[in-house]
């Protein structure tokens, strides 16, 4: 028997911007919200995918030679930098739920953001051969 | 006074949060760096991408990435809206709506990725 309780209703008048905005609520915040970006991301990538697939082999080498031109390169070092701060956030979070490093949030936060951005800067000077062909 | 379930089933969705996001790690570098680095000389197209993936070790390196991506970032989005107290038959609605997104994009990706291990797809 699924045990229920009853919950006090959510009051909807409190301020969606909160004034106490620090360290610890923007990663949250920025956490949630490239996840949401990347599922976003993901469904589509799966869809662009399959109907590229459905034309067959000529229609998908002609996809995937658009997505290999220089603007989408560009996008795709968007989309770079996006993963690599959710994952290093998220490998922040799960120490955290080890129980490791809880006493240095806020170091760990900027250190992640650090290393994603360094992260970034490598995958542009990569990807350069490939913008500038 | 909202009605909300309270059953241990969270449990496995936080575990498995977790875990999906470590094996996400590595199927992910995986994916972007074989992308990316391990082309031959010229761009990806169908033949290059049917080389690798008749192997078995790209076979199941893909089709996980498939499977734990999707839930991985459903259940991350499901987490999300369940932040909303909405009460139990909102809970239970988003919550097989993902499902069911989860499960139609697991088989339009499956079925992208078939013809690449058979080789057989319309020229």
């Amino acid at each position: 028997m699924i045990q229920t309780e009853k919950v006090q209703r959510q009051n909807l008048n409190v301020p969606l911007w909160p004034l106490n905005f620090r360290t610890g609520m923007w990663a949250y915040a920025l956490h949630r919200i490239t996840g949401l970006f990347l599922v976003v991301y993901l469904l589509m990538h799966i869809t662009v995918i399959s109907s590229g697939m459905m034309g067959g082999k000529s229609a998908f080498d002609s996809l995937l030679g658009i997505l290999q031109t220089p603007l989408w390169v560009v996008m795709d070092l968007g989309l770079v930098a996006v993963v690599f701060f959710h994952a290093l956030n998220g490998i922040r979070l799960i120490l955290f739920d080890l129980g490791l490093g809880t006493n240095s949030q806020k170091t760990l936060f900027w250190a992640a953001f650090a290393a994603s951005f360094i992260g970034f800067v490598l995958a542009f000077i990569v990807s350069l051969p490939l913008i500038f062909v | 006074m909202q009605v909300v379930a309270r059953k241990n089933t969270g449990i496995w969705a936080w575990l498995l949060q977790r875990i999906s996001a470590v094996l996400l790690l590595g199927l992910l570098t995986i994916h972007i760096a074989v992308l990316h680095f391990i082309r031959p000389d010229g761009d990806i197209t169908f033949a290059s991408v049917h080389v690798r993936l008749a192997t078995v070790l790209y076979m199941v390196v893909d089709y996980s990435l498939l499977g734990v991506a999707l839930y991985h970032g459903l259940n991350g989005a499901r987490n999300v809206l369940l932040d909303f107290t909405l009460g139990l038959r909102w809970e239970k609605a988003i919550s097989l709506v993902l499902l069911l997104i989860g499960l139609v994009a697991f088989v339009f990706g499956a079925g992208a990725l078939t013809p690449f291990i058979t080789g057989t797809a319309m020229p």
